[in-house]
């Protein structure tokens, strides 16, 4: 649920990965969004060179999202949710999205 | 830089432990953190701290209640030595993008000598430019970068400005940038140091500059001469190569124990627990030692230590635990607890030579030695506490040391 935001220089509180920011001087009009970790299982191809290439994202409430194709992968920080590895920039369902792969394991930023 | 100087850069990872657990929990970003040991285990101290704290005033090494009642909100989180060590060999391998001579200082600290890079990477300031966007980008901390013709300067170049910036200083410019500044932040002058050269009258690093080099060696000794070439930028040592491993002088280790220890039989079991661990890092680097030292801290934080010569040289922890008790039964006298102790082993030579050959089958030594070798290669493949001596599984060996020398990051 997103704060009430109603007026301006309203401070509130939001909810960012396990824990809370404080924001002030918050406009109506300002978008925010809250994010949190959300480790995945991803189905993976591995390439001759041994890259890995993910191929389908299976979401915890069982639905399966295909990567349209891998744009590009590079390392690089999570600085909504914390974390730092090998960065894919996916297309998945016509949108650009972020996967990332560290210490074995997969990783989204999603809305909370 | 002019042409036929040297190149040199220093890479300084700024509040290094702090910055990757505010990465890793950003709901700790803007708010006061400090990276600290456990208090349980006595280790309850700073290790480091954010930019937050450091405004309240924090400092690294203070305790941890200090620390606590200088900035009541502070928020203290454990070490993960794990993830420092991977972040800094993801920055050396930015390093290495751009010269083999990279000389570590340290996990977060960096010398670069890039003279012959420049040709294809750019100067000195663009390559440090390059590798402060790279570190930002992809490992989301940031790193201050000193560019200078010498060691010295580019570490104070470094050290002057932070965070996530490049400092230049140049032959032209030194005189302006670094003059000025007090003769304890050159490197190598400590706080005794520092004590010494104010009691002469020299406050800044321009001071010690202007000095007589003769009046420096009467103060300071042999350093005396050398601090004056820092501070008017004569360093002229080499960043070693990256492969360079420094010759080892001696190898030790020490440990503060979650309570006092109070008898000899605790002693016995630390003094054990550490001389297995020296003598594993012996077998490591093929080197055998002959001088055990042993040192120890009271309850009342007071030192103490004593060092003596086996007959031979050795690898074998029993041996070197053994003379470590008996040293330490020498001139310990049990007025009051012990807080800390430490081995160490100097005196170090090369494994292979100096050992006595026997026509006949092994003798003790060398059977002990045999049976060292093969705990190293089940606690390799098992783990450290899959083979263990028998007295050490008495729990209250185990509770007074409570350690394991060869955790993951433990190199």
């Amino acid at each position: 649920m997103l704060p009430d935001c109603s007026g301006h220089a309203a401070k509130v509180w939001i909810t960012i990965y396990g824990g809370t920011k404080a924001c002030s001087n918050i406009k109506a009009d300002e978008v925010f969004v809250m994010y949190k970790k959300v480790f995945t299982e991803v189905i993976v191809r591995y390439t001759m060179d041994g890259e890995k290439i993910p191929m389908y994202i299976l979401w915890e409430d069982g639905r399966k999202f295909r990567v349209d194709k891998v744009v590009d992968s590079r390392p690089a920080p999570s600085l909504k949710v914390g974390g730092c590895g090998t960065r894919y920039t996916c297309v998945i369902g016509g949108r650009e999205a972020f996967i990332w792969y560290e210490d074995g394991k997969w990783y989204v930023e999603a809305m909370a | 830089m002019k042409d036929g100087k040297r190149v040199i850069l220093h890479c300084d990872l700024n509040n290094f432990y702090a910055s990757v657990e505010c990465l890793y929990r950003p709901e700790l970003r803007d708010k006061p953190v400090a990276v600290c040991g456990s208090q349980s285990t006595r280790h309850g101290i700073v290790l480091a701290k954010n930019m937050a704290a450091k405004a309240m005033g924090i400092t690294t090494g203070e305790p941890v209640w200090k620390a606590a009642s200088k900035c009541p909100g502070l928020i203290a989180v454990p070490p993960r030595y794990g993830l420092y060590l991977r972040f800094s060999s993801s920055v050396r391998d930015i390093l290495l993008r751009y010269t083999n001579l990279v000389e570590a200082f340290g996990i977060d600290e960096s010398w670069m000598d890039v003279t012959e890079s420049t040709v294809l990477f750019g100067s000195g300031e663009e390559i440090a430019e390059k590798i402060r966007q790279s570190v930002k980008d992809e490992l989301g901390i940031t790193v201050s970068v000193g560019v200078s013709f010498n060691k010295i300067f580019a570490k104070l170049g470094s050290d002057m400005r932070k965070p996530d910036i490049v400092t230049c200083i140049t032959e032209d410019n030194f005189r302006e940038m670094i003059w000025g500044m007090p003769a304890g932040d050159l490197l190598y002058v400590g706080r005794s140091t520092a004590v010494k050269l104010s009691r002469a009258g020299i406050y800044t690093i321009g001071d010690l500059a202007l000095a007589p080099p003769s009046f420096l060696t009467g103060k300071l000794g042999k350093w005396g001469e050398t601090l004056w070439a820092f501070a008017n930028g004569y360093d002229a040592a080499p960043v070693c190569d990256s492969d360079f491993e420094h010759s080892i002088k001696g190898i030790g280790n020490s440990l503060t124990t979650p309570s006092d220890l109070t008898c000899n039989t605790d002693v016995k079991a630390l003094l054990h627990v550490l001389a297995e661990s020296v003598a594993r890092r012996l077998r490591r680097h093929y080197l055998k030692g002959r001088t055990i030292q042993v040192w120890v801290r009271g309850a009342d934080l007071s030192s103490s230590q004593k060092q003596g010569k086996l007959p031979f040289y050795t690898y074998i922890s029993g041996e070197i635990a053994e003379k470590a008790f008996e040293l330490f039964k020498s001139f310990w006298r049990w007025d009051i607890g012990i807080r800390a102790a430490g081995v160490r082993v100097t005196d170090l030579a090369d494994a292979e030579k100096h050992i006595q050959l026997s026509f006949f089958p092994p003798g003790p030594r060398q059977r002990k030695e045999l049976v060292e070798h093969c705990v190293d290669g089940i606690r390799s493949r098992f783990g450290h506490y899959s083979v263990q001596k028998a007295f050490l599984l008495l729990e209250k060996a185990g509770e007074t040391t409570g350690f394991n020398p060869f955790a993951p990051f433990r190199k």
